[in-house]
Formats: structure tokens, sequence, C-alpha cells
């Protein structure tokens, strides 16, 4: 049996075919305007005999596809297990939120933490922040892990942080300066309360 | 602390109110009115009361949505009408619970709402939880049990000893505008052993600090107890819909 789950994300959207127990295909794109659109994408060419939809727009994939829904957070659980058989913590930096989730050790969920309906502490932040500094999202971590750690950035705002970097580097500031304090909130309150 | 010093305060208020409920109306506030009164708003709690403890029931005989609408309702019609109409509507629920016909079907998780009331038109969590396959069988709250919960003592005879009777009712609210308040936490566990509930979510509306600042505490103590809780925090506007039906969603899948 070829199952296909998609998670339709609000800036990507990502799928995993699976053939018994062995992942076949993945394939990811980036999420728009128009959200069927970008699922019907990714679904291009792919067979499957049944479809698990997660993420915010499961409830969609539901009604276009026929989808069987389930949220990220118990996707997460089972996925991560799937991969790293002890695990006992997730923290998922996803572009609308963030979700920190404790499994025992049975891999059952036992608590979940998510930031609710603002952009501060999402990957969202991230990606913004990246952008202004220049860098690409994958290289980001690595640079605030080489940055020093001089400067500091007061505000939580995605907007408000954005314009706080545009004026110190309006001032001359360096950009590598920048990232240890911009990627520092997450290590603090999320790895704090998982 | 509720102190004696906190009681004359309260009294004092109760008596300025009746004064200018007088005033505006224009009506006396005799002890013979305030003793049928008196009664009368009993009479809507006990019904209140016997339309909750059917909710204990499994599988429960009535929604979350709609036993809500009926706290909500009790605020505002006239409360001989409203009793009699409940009175026949339990009735019929007792019926039903007899018969074991559910609302939801038996094994349908059930959850207790605890913290800030719900005034219409705030049926937002409720219609978030139960079209995500839970039902909710009873409000930890000022529009509900809490409401209905203490009895007015009617053996009150003077003005004075009626009013001093409703001054002690509503002094021994555990609102989280009172601390240290630790009855409220106490009455938590209680109802979701009563109520033999799988989880507890906790509402807060947004910038009501003092259940805000009590969530905490009661999540700590309800999860020493082995009892779930989801804090949420939202207001009426509808923009945070699809990140609270992520978050409602993945806590009645934690608890089947």
């Amino acid at each position: 049996m070829k199952a296909l789950g998609i998670d339709i994300g609000s800036r990507t959207v990502k799928c995993v075919l699976m053939e018994e127990d062995r992942v076949v295909y993945t394939h990811k794109c980036l999420n728009s305007y128009d959200p069927v659109k970008a699922v019907k994408e990714v679904l291009n060419g792919i067979n499957y005999d049944v479809m698990l939809a997660t993420g915010y727009g499961r409830s969609l994939a539901q009604r276009m596809f026929g989808a069987k829904t389930v949220t990220e957070i118990k996707t997460f659980a089972v996925g991560a297990r799937y991969l790293v058989p002890n695990c006992r913590t997730i923290l998922d930096i996803g572009g609308q939120d963030t979700k920190a989730i404790a499994l025992n050790e049975k891999g059952k969920i036992i608590k979940f933490e998510m930031n609710d309906r603002c952009a501060a502490g999402t990957g969202r932040f991230l990606e913004v922040m990246a952008k202004a500094l220049g860098y690409e999202i994958e290289k980001f971590g690595q640079a605030a892990l080489e940055g020093e750690d001089e400067i500091q950035i007061s505000s939580m705002c995605t907007v408000f942080a954005e314009t706080e970097v545009v004026s110190l580097l309006a001032r001359g500031k360096k950009t590598r300066k920048y990232c240890p304090c911009l990627t520092q909130g997450y290590r603090q309150p999320h790895c704090g309360d998982a | 602390m509720k102190k004696e010093i906190d009681y004359q305060l309260w009294k004092n208020e109760v008596w300025r109110l009746k004064e200018k409920i007088e005033e505006v109306t224009g009506n006396k506030i005799t002890a013979a009115r305030l003793k049928a009164a008196i009664k009368m708003i009993n009479d809507r709690r006990r019904v209140l009361q016997r339309l909750n403890r059917l909710r204990r029931a499994i599988p429960t005989p009535i929604s979350g949505r709609d036993a809500l609408l009926i706290n909500q309702i009790s605020f505002y019609d006239d409360p001989k009408r409203f009793t009699e109409k409940i009175s026949a509507l339990c009735d019929e629920l007792e019926e039903r619970v007899k018969k074991k016909e559910g609302v939801v079907p038996e094994g349908t998780v059930r959850l207790l709402l605890s913290g800030c009331p719900m005034a219409v038109p705030n049926w937002k969590l409720p219609y978030v939880v139960e079209s995500s396959g839970a039902v909710i069988v009873d409000e930890e709250s000022c529009i509900g049990e809490r409401n209905t919960r203490d009895l007015i003592d009617e053996s009150g005879e003077t003005l004075e000893e009626m009013i001093d009777n409703i001054v002690k009712r509503y002094m021994n609210i555990d609102c989280a505008c009172f601390t240290p308040n630790k009855e409220r936490i106490e009455h938590i566990i209680q109802l979701a052993k009563e109520y033999k509930v799988d989880g507890v979510i906790h509402y807060t509306l947004q910038f009501c600090d003092p259940y805000l600042v009590e969530a905490y505490k009661v999540e700590k103590v309800l999860e020493k107890e082995g009892i779930p809780v989801l804090r949420i925090e939202t207001d009426y506007s509808m923009e945070d819909i699809e990140q609270l039906k992520t978050r409602v969603e993945a806590f009645i899948e934690m608890l089947k």
C-alpha cells in the first residue's frame, strides 16, 4: 500500500510517500496565496492509496482530496519516533508558530506548548531577519554560532525587530554581530519549557 | 484573604445598591418582596444545578454549547418563565439519560471548561472544542457553575438579615479576583472528578489578568493530580481560530 502524507503549512507544502515502512519519495514547495494550486503541484504525478493531511491547510485537503486529517503535533510525535526511536522532546519552528512537544518513554504526547497569534518566536521571524541581514535561512543558524555577541535587539515583534535591524545597519553596524541575538530568543523560552 | 472588614465594605455597597435601585425604579424593597425575590432567584439556581447534574451522565445528554447558551440566557430571561422551561427540559433530559441517549456517543472525550465567563456572543472556544470531536460537560465559570453553586440562605426574615445573607453568598464566590483563592483549585479538581472529565481547558479572556495569573497555579496542581490541562488565552475575534483549532485538536488527540 502506498500512503501519502502531506503537510500544508503556512509557508511550505511538503509531502512524503511511503510504501509499507519505506520512504519512497519526498517533495517540498513554497505555499502561495492559492494553497490548492500548491497542493496540486506537489501531488502531480504521484500515485497513492491513502492520504493523510496535516498543517493549517489540513481541512482544505480533507474537503478537496478526501484526505484524513491529524494535527501537526501528533504527526511530529509519530514522525520523530520513527526517525529517532528514543526521542522525548520535539521543537518545531514553523512558519506561523513554534511548537515544543514533550513525549513520554513510549512516545505518547504528554504536553505541548505553542505560541498563538503573534509572529514573534516563529520561523517567519528568522526568515525576515535572515533576509534583512542578507543570509540564506539555512546558513543563518551557523552564522549565529560564529557571530560576536555584542548587539542587543530589544524588539520581539517581527516588524519592530526588522526596523531596529535596519536602523542599526544604517548606523554602520556589521551584520555578523546580529545573528546571535536574533536566534537567542529561540534557545531561551522554547528550550526552557521543553 | 476575605476578612471581616471586607464583608463590612461589601455590605455597605449592597445597601447603597438597594437604595439606588429604589431611586431608579421608584419601587420600595420591602422584606416581603425581597424574601420572594430571593426564593425566585434560588429556584433559578436550583434548576440550573439540576441541569448540570444531568450533564454528569455518560453519555452526556446535552451539548456544552446548548448548556452555555442556557446559562447565558438565565441572566436576562424572565426568571419564573426560565425556571419553568428549564425544568421541563430537565424532565426530557432525564428520560434521555435513562435510555442512555447521549448528544454524543459514549467514549467521546469529555472536557471541563474553566476560567473566564463567556457572555453572549462568545461561543468561539466551545464551537472549536465541540466541532473537533469532544464535548464540554461543565463550565467552571461565572456563566456556569460558579453562578449557580451557592444559594442564598432563605431563613432571613428582616431586611437586615436578608441583606446579610446576600452579602455572605456573594462573598463566598471563588473568582480569580480574590487571593489566595485556594478553594477554586480544590473545586476544579472536585468537578473534574464528579463530571468524569478527560481533561480541563483553562480559558482566559485576553487581558483578564487575574485568571491569567491563576492559570499557572491551576495547571501545576491539576498536573500533579494527573488531570491534563490546556491553557488558552483568546478574545472574541475570529482571527486566531485556525491556531486554536490546532491546539484544541492536538489536545483531544492526546486524550484519546
